[in-house]
């Protein structure tokens, strides 16, 4: 016997933990604690009894709200309002607990799992929800017993039974929940986070890039954006989101672009590449080097090949990118390439030096680049991601001085003594690499992956992608990874699940899917259909029909009219609450005896007549039972009786 | 419809419990079912509790001939069937009818008496003639034979061997009575000088009547003769037993179930007819193996009959 009220003590702590597990990480310090405090709380005190009395729940729900009224801000709405709610929900587990008060913890539990979505659109929500519904509608279920007794107990077979009604609802709420996921708009933001994202740090990829304003990098797993295409190698993984083409002295910036290149050259076919990107208030689009076209979302290309979101329209996380990895840019005829050769006058007469002694006597722009390629390698620059120079020449102090930083430091210096040569250079913000999923097909990158390198045009052909980071002494270090461990083989498939969550639910849109409709019965009408085919389709519809409708009446068939008989009598019987439980071995007669049920021994009379004479029987036979059948537990069942004996005579 | 002389018969039956076997309804039934399906009674059961009083006023309502053997171990097969002797004045030997020569013949203490004697008895129930030095005597019909014996008795006693509890259709005890009835039964006294003046309510005619009705009106239907196969078979089948059921027994279930269902009214056998009689009719039938001789035949029977399922369509 399972006590009712102990497993609605189970499923409120479930519930509440649905509500509260999404939430958690948004929550501030003192609500995250005080929930798993009052779970416990209510775990280790149900039994003896002891409550918060119901004024100072009151009152401390007063006190908190008051408090968090007042940190309420335009810019801070939804946090003091999530933490408010766990509070509220915390008071109630601490707090005297009836009907009423589970009602309430459930209300609360539901809003705390909604208010998650405010902050995060990760596919964990559906697992709460899943997890949720059910627990809520046999909770609600069982609530009605202890309505009733508080001190109900139910079989283990009864509380099966009691489930798996209860499990129908949420189940039967499934086809209405598909058709509200059709039509009903949809973010693909989570819209608090989206709104607020002014507020948090900007890490790895930015618009501007500062060598020497901090020592040391941090590296943050945060996904970027995942990248649907085939398998690509390293050195082609340059994914372009920016370029910086003015150099200010201490950072390199962007001003509007020069020139209109499109890329040539590179691999033979275009690689298709289909991009998630998380949400982000960026305008820079992530491509990848170098982009011919970018589909799927209003944009526009500058001249240097950036894509610009166009404002004002509907987002979209999804876009495709043509693009042909390891290609150059080639330059209209005529392009205005000076502003490429710009720096601050009177910057830094070492660099300046430095390029001119390097470059002196090269034939042709590619020749300088190797020059410097070769100074880099022969001088063991280090690849490092602390201890940055953070004087107030950071470049000199890493060319000449300590001969480590990281990309910002390679690409800048680069940059800065190409354009001191007289080499078109600038700087590609972006990302390299990526992890590759093999379940899902992509490449998923993350903001430790922010990279900078340069573009340049040697001799007029085109921007040629330079990395200079690649010439480190330990840049085979930077760039190979841990091979796939169980560990992170484990986090692939989570990430491919959180793949497809983003790809079917929250970057679905009924557009598409009316679009592949429409595009399907366009194809379906160019198909003609001789007549023989047509006569072959209608048989092979009928006998799956056929064969579906004898699959269905295929328990109802095999019954006799005795054997339906017999069943509507123990139904009848069941729902009158009469039915012996152990009905099986017991012949009619018994039945009849057991029950002291005239009617019911007529029945057994009648039927028995027919049955143990090895007759079938007969239509009316079969009519006045099934009226016998119906008369059990209708009132003065003497009667019934006799009012059945004289029908037949009138029939 | 009706079945012949069902009124009378329940009539006696009635007659019976009121007036002469308060509290014996169960034993009285089987013992009328096992006279109409032609059967002989083994009643077994302690001393005092009425079982030679039933035999006597079974045979006292049914205005029948009326037979006693009081068993000892030193009877003899002629003393049951009766012998010759020599008449002197016709000069030849002039056969003298036994007790057997009756249409009920109880049989008190049947296993005080000797293998050989029992052995006797036992042809004639079955073969329902006598043959003795070489002339065979019909039996009169009809022909029953009521026969006590005490279970607990151990000295000097010869336990009925398998093969001869077999003849008997039903085996019962009596039990005791309710404590009503035994009070009432206490106050009375004994009823044996009553017994010695009791009316018949039913003739021989009628009750051949009653016993054709039973064998030719009441049907039994192949579901409920299936039924009884499977009975007998699961006795078969049973770990416990050594020798099931066999098909004569099963016969007798089904003669017996049969005058089961007329004593209720049918014309047909149905599985609570069968259910009734099973196990008086089937448990001495049954051998079990050395190693469980000790349990009650009855209760593994009803275990047997448990398992099965009730034919209902």
């Amino acid at each position: 016997m399972l006590r009712i009220d102990t497993a609605v003590a189970l499923l409120v702590a479930l519930v509440t933990l649905c509500g509260y597990l999404p939430l958690a990480p948004y929550l501030g310090l003192f609500p995250r604690i005080l929930l798993p405090a009052a779970l416990l709380f209510g775990y280790f005190f149900r039994r003896r009894g002891y409550r918060l009395p119901n004024w100072l729940v009151t009152v401390c729900g007063l006190l908190f709200f008051l408090f968090y009224a007042l940190q309420v801000s335009r810019t801070n709405l939804v946090g003091p309002a999530a933490d408010l709610l766990i509070l509220f929900l915390a008071l109630r587990l601490f707090g005297e607990q009836s009907g009423r008060h589970y009602l309430q913890i459930y209300v609360l539990a539901v809003f705390c799992l909604s208010a998650s979505s405010l902050f995060s659109l990760d596919s964990m929500f559906l697992v709460y929800l899943l997890v949720m519904l059910p627990a809520l509608a046999v909770s609600l279920v069982l609530l009605s017993f202890v309505a009733v007794d508080p001190d109900a107990a139910l079989s283990r077979s009864a509380m099966g039974k009691v489930l798996r009604t209860a499990i129908l609802i949420p189940v039967g709420a499934v086809p209405l929940a598909l058709v509200f996921f059709v039509i009903l708009p949809r973010t693909q933001y989570a819209m608090w986070n989206f709104l607020n994202q002014q507020e948090g740090a900007v890490v790895g990829f930015s618009d501007r890039v500062q060598p020497g304003s901090a020592s040391s990098q941090s590296e943050v797993k945060t996904l970027v954006f995942r990248a649907e295409t085939g398998r690509l190698p390293d050195d082609r993984l340059y994914w372009r989101g920016i370029v910086l083409n003015r150099f200010t002295g201490t950072a390199w910036e962007r001003t509007a672009p020069a020139g209109n290149g499109l890329p040539v050259g590179g691999t033979d076919r275009p690689v298709t590449v289909v991009f998630y990107p998380e949400p982000t208030k960026s305008r820079y689009l992530i491509t990848l080097d170098q982009p011919l076209q970018l589909s799927g979302i209003r944009s526009d290309r500058t001249g240097d090949a950036v894509y610009l979101q166009s404002y004002g329209r509907a987002v979209r996380t999804r876009y495709e990118v043509t693009a042909l990895p390891g290609a150059r840019l080639e330059e209209r005829a005529g392009a205005r390439m000076e502003s490429y050769l710009q720096l601050p006058p009177g910057y830094s007469p070492a660099i300046r030096r430095l390029a001119r002694e390097t470059a002196a006597g090269a034939r042709s722009g590619r020749e300088v680049i190797d020059r410097f390629e070769r100074f880099y390698r022969s001088n063991g620059f280090r690849y490092a991601t602390s201890g940055l120079p953070t004087d107030a020449h950071p470049l000199d102090t890493f060319l000449f001085k300590r001969r480590q930083g990281n990309c910002e430091f390679f690409a800048s210096s680069l940059a800065v003594l190409l354009r001191s040569a007289g080499v078109p250079a600038r700087l590609v913000g972006g990302y390299q690499g990526g992890d590759y999923n093999e379940l899902g097909g992509f490449y998923a990158v993350t903001e430790d992956r922010a990279h900078v390198w340069v573009e340049a045009d040697p001799d007029g052909e085109g921007w040629v992608t330079i990395d200079p980071s690649r010439w480190a002494v330990n840049a085979d270090e930077r760039v190979s990874r841990p091979g796939p461990g169980l560990y992170a083989r484990i986090r692939q498939a989570a990430d491919a699940v959180e793949y497809y969550w983003t790809r079917t639910v929250i970057a679905y849109d009924l557009e598409k899917q009316i679009e592949m409709v429409r595009s399907a019965g366009r194809r379906w009408s160019g198909v003609r259909l001789r007549v023989p085919d047509m006569q072959n389709m209608a048989m092979v519809v009928v006998s799956l029909l056929a064969a579906a409708g004898a699959f269905a009446l295929r328990g109802r068939r095999r019954l006799s009219r005795e054997e339906r008989l017999l069943r509507l009598l123990y139904v009848r019987l069941r729902r009158e609450g009469r039915l012996p439980a152990d009905h099986a071995g017991m012949g009619l007669f018994r039945l009849a005896e057991r029950l002291g049920d005239p009617v019911v021994h007529r029945f057994a009379e009648r039927y028995g007549a027919a049955v143990y004479h090895d007759r079938p029987l007969s239509s009316d036979e079969y009519k006045g039972l099934r009226q016998l059948i119906r008369q059990i537990g209708n009132g003065a069942s003497g009667d019934a009786g006799r009012n059945v004996r004289s029908r037949p005579d009138d029939a | 419809m009706s079945l012949p002389q069902r009124d009378a018969i329940m009539q006696m039956v009635d007659v019976l419990n009121s007036r002469y076997l308060r509290g014996k309804q169960q034993a009285v039934r089987l013992s009328v079912t096992a006279l109409l399906a032609g059967g002989h009674l083994l009643l077994e059961d302690i001393p005092g509790l009425g079982k030679t009083t039933l035999a006597l006023a079974l045979s006292g309502v049914l205005g029948l001939s009326f037979g006693r053997i009081q068993c000892t171990s030193d009877l003899l097969p002629s003393d049951i069937t009766g012998l010759s002797v020599f008449n002197r004045e016709e000069n030849r030997f002039v056969f003298v009818r036994g007790p057997v020569f009756n249409n009920i013949l109880l049989v008190d203490e049947i296993n005080r008496a000797m293998p050989r004697t029992q052995s006797a008895l036992l042809e004639a129930m079955e073969e329902r003639r006598v043959t003795v030095e070489g002339v065979t005597y019909p039996l009169p019909e009809p022909f029953m034979v009521i026969a006590t014996q005490n279970p607990l008795e151990q000295v000097g006693t010869y336990p009925l061997p398998e093969s001869q509890l077999d003849r008997f259709l039903i085996r019962t005890g009596i039990g005791y009575p309710s404590q009503e009835a035994e009070t009432a039964i206490i106050r009375a006294g004994s009823i044996r000088e009553e017994l010695r003046g009791i009316e018949p309510v039913i003739g021989v005619h009628e009750l051949q009547e009653a016993q054709r009705a039973v064998r030719e009106r009441v049907y039994l239907s192949e579901m409920v003769a299936g039924y009884i196969y499977r009975i007998i078979a699961g006795t078969r089948a049973s770990s416990f037993v050594l020798s099931g059921i066999s098909s004569r027994g099963g016969i007798c279930m089904a003669d017996a179930a049969r005058a089961h269902a007329y004593l209720e009214g049918r014309d047909f056998v149905v599985p609570e007819d069968v259910q009734a009689v099973a196990l008086p009719v089937g448990a001495h039938r049954l051998i079990l193996t050395a190693e469980q001789e000790s349990l009650n035949k009855e209760e593994l029977l009803r275990t047997v009959l448990d398992a099965i399922p009730v034919p209902l369509a």
